[in-house]
């Protein structure tokens, strides 16, 4: 697909509050980058068509103390438009990209939209709810789950293929959440797989880990009547799901 | 079960394959707590469910023997995911657990 995709309906920058701090976290294909810094002076999207490698976007901005260009590679149907209006950065259309999403963490309000598949990805201002740091409370539900002495032929313990995806799942996800306000709960199946559940106010998700790559995983949403699963378990998709739990 | 808020999984009610003819469950009418707790090896609680409850969702109950029954409706994960997992829900809402494990 063509990196034409990744234009910026507008190249003009968003006019931020003076000295607004704003927090981004960019996943991607390459390494995670969390800063944070006083948003001052240009912001731009570019595509990379200079290096293919990339196949994705530069993003640059100029801060307070110095200048940095970060690069998210492999974003395939990321459609992008900065627009002006306040300190509004708006996202619109496909804010999901194959496997990788951006998240504005702008804590404690809500400064910005996503088009028309809304993602909510504020993260609750600080204040909102006592929040349980994502990966101790569930990396010690599996060590718990691990030390269990009940398993045999028919109760099975959780496969190392299980464990080692709950792992990859909570860590991919402690990076886009530290913490989040509510607590999940690890089960087993008794097949070798692995059950993580969340609930926040009328909202439930499950996580749910087969034993083997050639089982069956997903993720199950609810919130009143409204119930669905998404087949596509990954750290980005379980990230989007807590999002839509919490907000 | 939770063991801090006894707030009952919606995992206990995940269809297992050897839970062929249905949910296993036992009728309150012949077996009191400790037998179900004692039949089972492994037991983090016992709750219960009303048949009539379980109806109104659409399930049913087929009793299949003296001390035994299965609650006929759920499916299997790998038949139908979405709706094994609905079920799974609306009966860990229902149950009341009778004891837990420590109690």
């Amino acid at each position: 697909m063509s990196n034409t995709i990744f234009q910026p309906r507008s190249t003009t920058p968003p006019t931020p509050a003076a000295n607004k701090r704003r927090r981004i976290v960019i996943s991607g294909g390459t390494p995670q980058y969390d800063t944070d810094f006083i948003y001052q002076g240009d912001y731009n999207v570019i595509p990379d068509a200079a290096n293919p490698y990339y196949q994705g976007l530069n993003f640059t901005w100029n801060d307070a103390n110095s200048s940095a260009i970060y690069a998210v590679e492999n974003i395939t149907s990321l459609d992008l438009a900065l627009t002006t209006g306040g300190s509004a950065v708006s996202f619109e259309n496909n804010f999901f990209a194959r496997n990788k999403f951006f998240q504005w963490a702008d804590r404690g309000e809500t400064s910005f939209n996503v088009g028309e598949n809304p993602i909510s990805n504020v993260l609750p201002a600080a204040a909102d709810a006592p929040e349980l740091n994502i990966i101790s409370t569930l990396v010690a539900g599996i060590a718990k789950l691990l030390n269990e002495d009940d398993y045999d032929e028919e109760f099975i313990k959780p496969t190392n293929y299980t464990i080692s995806r709950a792992l990859e799942l909570i860590f991919a996800t402690a990076s886009t959440f530290s913490s989040i306000p509510t607590q999940g709960k690890l089960s087993t199946d008794g097949m070798g797989g692995i059950r993580m559940e969340w609930k926040y106010r009328d909202k439930e998700i499950r996580a749910v880990i087969s034993a083997t790559a050639q089982g069956r995983s997903y993720i199950y949403y609810e919130q009143n009547d409204t119930y669905d699963i998404d087949t596509a378990l990954s750290g980005t998709h379980l990230s989007y799901w807590l999002s839509w739990l919490i907000t | 079960m939770d063991s801090e808020t006894r707030e009952i999984s919606a995992a206990a009610f995940m269809r297992r394959p050897t839970d062929i003819d249905g949910l296993s469950v036992n009728p309150a009418s012949t077996c009191s707590v400790d037998f179900v707790r004692n039949r089972l090896r492994k037991c983090y609680g016992v709750v219960s469910l009303h048949v009539g409850r379980l109806r109104d969702i659409e399930l049913d109950v087929v009793q299949d023997g003296l001390e035994h029954a299965n609650i006929i409706g759920v499916p299997y994960s790998e038949e139908n995911s979405r709706e094994a997992e609905r079920l799974a829900g609306m009966l860990a809402r229902q149950s009341r657990l009778q004891r837990a494990l420590n109690d």
